[in-house]
């Protein structure tokens, strides 16, 4: 699966930024899931729990935060959430922005002026939101 | 309880870390558009293919990928999804393109969104263990050339064509290259027709490795997607040749 791949890169990043004494002090990651990606989050957390098991994060608690998906238009300045237009989109446009998020450029328009230059100003992929230790 | 570190990207460092194992990185880059960096690119993966070597290669021309119509990829089946989608072998080549998953639609996007776009291909490809990585590069000096540079820390081919005008943009990628330093493998003149030395002399002056040439062959995309077609043209020899060059220098 897709999410295994996003899954490791959370864990190898954690695992790269920290120094080795440091990686001993964390207790929690915080995980931010954006919406848009829509990625099966069971998988994903299956994933990061099969990974981490190998690594000095094994006894880290992992938590999950999802982030709805904000769309801001730059034409007209319009704010809408990405979930008020899924309904429009096809199986397949859904598959293809859960697999590379900006092709949601391709699929919706702004709601209000029809414009293709928006940004996803939150809830746009996999984030570590946060990493916490003891001290 | 400290709090360290905050919303951290992390597709970025996994990327610069990935992507070392791979055995060389060889981007196909020039300051304009047309002059063949996806003709190059997609015969160079074909002919390194072919001589035995595990090749990918990854088009990040989102803005106008081309590279799936020369090697004849089918862009209506999904790769498969295996820790990761695994890049389709396509006349012997492991191909992974944006095209996938656009029903080749066009990607209308600001910077920020192709960096985000290039990031998340480079993130969920799974390849194999590659001898080398090819990368097709968007035409000019920007957003993907930076990621590139910063990421994956290539070698780059220039490609340009004999025209003065082409070279003239060429020159400010060939100034970008050297002055931050980045590996350049040399420069390739593609579509020659002439017996002019113009492109060889300016190598010259700019200290440059001049690579070799590519003749302009008008039937070149009559074989576009059969790999034995393509092995057995002209501007084969041409491609062996410019590897030939590649392989002794580095
Ligand atoms: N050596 C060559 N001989 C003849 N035509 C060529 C040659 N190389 C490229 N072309 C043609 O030139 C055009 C631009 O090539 P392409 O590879 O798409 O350039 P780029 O990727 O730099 O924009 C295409 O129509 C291609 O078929
Ligand atoms: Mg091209
Ligand atoms: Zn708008």
């Amino acid at each position: 699966m897709h999410e295994w791949a996003l899954a490791k890169s959370v864990i190898d990043t954690i695992l790269n930024i920290e120094e080795g004494d440091d990686i001993a002090t964390i207790i929690e990651v915080v995980v931010g899931i954006g919406e848009l990606q829509d990625i099966a989050e069971d998988i994903f957390k299956e994933a990061v729990d099969d990974i981490k098991l190998n690594t000095p994060l094994k006894n880290v608690k992992f938590t999950y935060e999802i982030i709805p998906a904000v769309l801001k238009c730059n034409n007209c300045g319009h704010e809408w959430l990405y979930r008020d237009s899924v309904d429009k989109l096809t199986d397949e446009e859904k598959e293809n922005i859960h697999f590379i998020p900006e092709t949601v450029h391709i699929y919706i328009h702004c709601p209000v002026c029809n414009s293709v230059d928006f940004d996803a100003i939150k809830g746009r992929g996999v984030f570590i939101e946060e990493i916490r230790k003891t001290h | 309880m400290k709090k360290s570190e905050r919303h951290i990207d992390p597709r970025t460092v996994y990327v610069k870390t990935k992507y070392r194992d791979i055995g060389k990185i060889i981007a196909f880059s020039s300051g304009k558009g047309g002059v063949g960096k996806s003709t190059l690119s997609a015969f160079s993966a074909m002919y390194l293919a072919n001589e035995g070597f595990k090749v990918g290669l990854l088009d990040l021309d989102l803005y106008g990928p081309s590279c799936h119509l020369i090697l004849g990829a089918d862009i209506g089946k999904y790769p498969e999804e295996k820790n990761g989608v695994v890049p389709p072998k396509v006349s012997g080549v492991y191909f992974m393109s944006s095209v996938f998953y656009s029903e080749n639609k066009p990607l209308v996007v600001r910077g920020k969104g192709l960096n985000d776009a290039a990031l998340e291909i480079m993130t969920i490809t799974n390849w194999p263990n590659l001898d080398y990585l090819i990368i097709d590069m968007p035409p000019g000096l920007g957003d993907i050339l930076l990621d590139v540079s910063e990421l994956l820390t290539p070698k780059f081919v220039v490609v340009t064509n004999e025209s003065r005008i082409s070279m003239e943009s060429v020159k400010k990628l060939l100034f970008y290259i050297k002055e931050q330093g980045l590996p350049l493998l040399g420069l390739v003149e593609n579509m020659k027709m002439s017996e002019g030395d113009f492109i060889e002399r300016e190598c010259k002056n700019l200290n440059v490795p001049y690579i070799g040439k590519v003749g302009f062959y008008p039937d070149i995309e009559e074989n576009y997607g059969e790999k034995d077609g393509f092995l057995k043209k002209d501007v084969f020899k041409d491609i062996a040749g410019i590897w030939r060059r590649i392989h002794e220098s580095s």
